[in-house]
């Protein structure tokens, strides 16, 4: 396996655990998988999918602790942004507008690693 | 042979904990929120949850008082995004938040030192910062406020505005405007403490501002832009500028009436071990080639100017007083890193030529383990000094108000009813924050007789009264403990 590769596996293994986590909860009522997945959902994914699109070069620790960080900062816009919407802000425009951001971003950060790669070989 | 990294990030992760549970520990007799603005900011929180915005009115009581865009939207978006998406109790959010914001800060403070200086000051510091003491009067990273949650941030602002001005990368700077402006979306005093120390360190880099002059006209439309978006709040409605220009703009002096201990000097804050360290670390910072060395010291300075002006002029501009103290204990905590650093290299060097590196390690140790007994006592001894909104029998009896209609308005002392609407979402009469006229109400009803008393809830059409004591009236009829309704 790529070592390159692990970052995009832990961001889409956490993303798809939230969703599932998502559905055990609102099918089953099962509310603790989600109480534990939301975290990283909400305080790591959105701002590590923006480190690996614009930091690929930082070592793992510091890419952490700036995905930390920038969660901070992107949600609050994020929400920002869908408090002046129609939608306004709830669960379903928050869940969507965060989920689209990280789903983007490290869509973007897995082509733009990959176009670059090609470009070395 | 073990790898070097492994013990960098063994020790980190070991200061993580140590930051957490020294945060968290705060909360091990008390489940719930210690001050009146934790349980404004949570019951922000509630009312976003109700109905969809961010409120631009005063959401406790239902009498939608006006009080402009809410200044500190940020962080009530967050924690409501983090509420929802994750379907934690909010209470339990609000006590567990603190400690997580504290391991992030520590990180925080690790990446920035170490990107500054070296890895071996981006551990003290991650130590330090975790260190950090707080009381009611000093809001810091124990309490769920936007303060508190603003500093990683001004950490991060401050590392890509660095990052930025070292690079003239287009990426820092973007990343730099964009953390700026959440910065000023969670807190933004926090933010104006930022622009000093960017503006004087862009100074000193002349050869920067010649080279990005666009990037900085960028900045300062940026930094119109944010205060264009606060502008309405100011002028939305008298009392709004008003408030802005007596409280907020001016902060000119508080009292003690709480009976809490304020600190008015900067060294009985943060302790005489802080205040000496972080002199060792300001001479090391500003005597070292590397200009980048002084932007700490930039920090810590343009921050004592507002403290000096509060000592001896008795006013402080922009940023009040007590966070201005908050923000120059925080980088005297980060100074005092880079002097321990000094200090442990200068033993080194002074020693190693005349005694073993055992012994030398032996005495760092027996110098620094009281250091640090002290410092962790002193944090101690400033928790002890936290008060309580509501005991944790008035928050079990205050649950029943779940189960009631979510139109009906609650009767009970303004300390008590600050807490209602967070737990419950239900409206009260009056609140800590409330108008005069209103708090005045709620406290004469208790001392009132059964007449008063009517006449008090007909005129704010009370259905439940929750009162600390026993109550005899014919039109109160008990349904729970302490909590009556009106017949």
């Amino acid at each position: 396996m790529d070592k390159r590769n692990i970052s995009y596996i832990i961001t889409g293994s956490l993303f798809a655990a939230y969703l599932f986590s998502v559905l055990l909860d609102k099918i089953f009522g099962f509310s603790l998988f989600m109480n534990i997945t939301g975290i990283p959902f909400v305080m790591f994914l959105p701002g590590y999918a923006l480190v690996l699109l614009l930091f690929k070069e930082k070592e793992w620790l510091e890419k952490v602790v700036l995905g930390i960080c920038l969660s901070l900062v992107v949600v609050p816009i994020l929400g920002l942004i869908l408090n002046f919407t129609p939608f306004g802000i709830n669960f379903v425009s928050t869940f969507f507008a965060t989920g689209l951001f990280t789903l983007s971003f490290s869509v973007f950060a897995f082509i733009n690693r990959n176009k670059s790669a090609n470009g070395d070989a | 042979m073990i790898n070097k990294q492994a013990i960098v990030y063994s020790i980190l992760g070991a200061i993580c904990i140590f930051s957490f549970i020294v945060t968290f520990s705060v909360h091990s007799g008390y489940k719930i929120p210690y001050h009146v603005d934790e349980w404004t900011h949570a019951g922000y929180v509630v009312e976003i949850d109700k109905t969809g915005h961010v409120p631009d009115y005063w959401p406790f009581d239902g009498e939608m008082r006006k009080t402009g865009f809410d200044l500190e939207s940020g962080f009530h978006i967050f924690h409501y995004t983090l509420f929802k998406l994750t379907g934690i109790d909010l209470m339990l959010l609000t006590i567990f938040l603190p400690a997580l914001t504290a391991v992030i800060t520590s990180l925080m403070a690790f990446i920035f030192m170490r990107m500054i200086f070296d890895e071996k000051i981006g551990l003290i510091s991650a130590f330090a910062v975790a260190t950090i003491k707080t009381n009611v009067t000093l809001l810091g990273p124990m309490f769920f406020v936007p303060v508190a949650f603003a500093f990683p941030l001004m950490l991060l602002t401050a590392y890509l505005f660095l990052s930025a001005v070292e690079s003239s990368n287009k990426k820092y700077f973007l990343l730099c405007a964009v953390s700026f402006f959440a910065l000023a979306l969670y807190h933004p005093t926090s933010a104006m403490a930022m622009v000093i120390p960017f503006a004087a360190y862009s100074l000193m880099r002349r050869e920067f501002i010649l080279k990005n002059w666009k990037f900085l006209v960028f900045g300062a439309v940026l930094l119109f832009g944010i205060f264009l978006f606060y502008t309405p709040t100011f002028f939305q409605n008298p009392y709004a500028l008003a408030d802005f220009f007596n409280r907020r703009a001016v902060y000119s002096g508080f009292s003690d009436e709480s009976g809490v201990e304020i600190f008015f000097f900067l060294p009985s804050f943060a302790g005489p071990l802080i205040t000496v360290l972080s002199a060792v670390g300001a001479y090391i910072c500003l005597t070292n080639k590397n200009k980048r060395d002084s932007f700490i010291v930039l920090m810590f300075l343009a921050n004592l100017v507002w403290i000096l002006t509060y000592y001896y002029f008795n006013f402080s501009y922009f940023i009040p007083y007590r966070r201005a103290l908050l923000y120059v204990a925080e980088m005297m905590y980060l100074l005092a890193a880079v002097g321990i650093a000094g200090i442990i290299s200068f033993a080194y060097n002074l020693l190693k030529k005349r005694m073993s590196l055992k012994l030398l390690i032996a005495i760092i140790v027996i110098c620094c383990v009281p250091a640090v007994i002290y410092q962790t006592a002193t944090l101690d001894k400033f928790t002890k000094l936290f008060y309580t909104e509501i005991s944790d029998e008035d928050y079990n009896n205050i649950l029943f108000f779940n189960s009631i209609d979510e139109d009906a308005t609650i009767m009970c002392l303004p300390q008590v009813c600050h807490t209602i609407f967070p737990i419950t979402g239900r409206h009260v009469v009056s609140t800590m924050m409330s108008i005069d006229s209103k708090s005045r109400d709620s406290v004469m009803f208790f001392d009132s007789n059964c007449t008063v008393k009517q006449d008090i809830l007909n005129k704010y059409s009370v259905e439940y009264v929750y009162s600390g004591k026993n109550m005899s009236c014919s039109f109160l009829n008990p349904v729970s403990a302490n909590i009556y309704r009106i017949i």
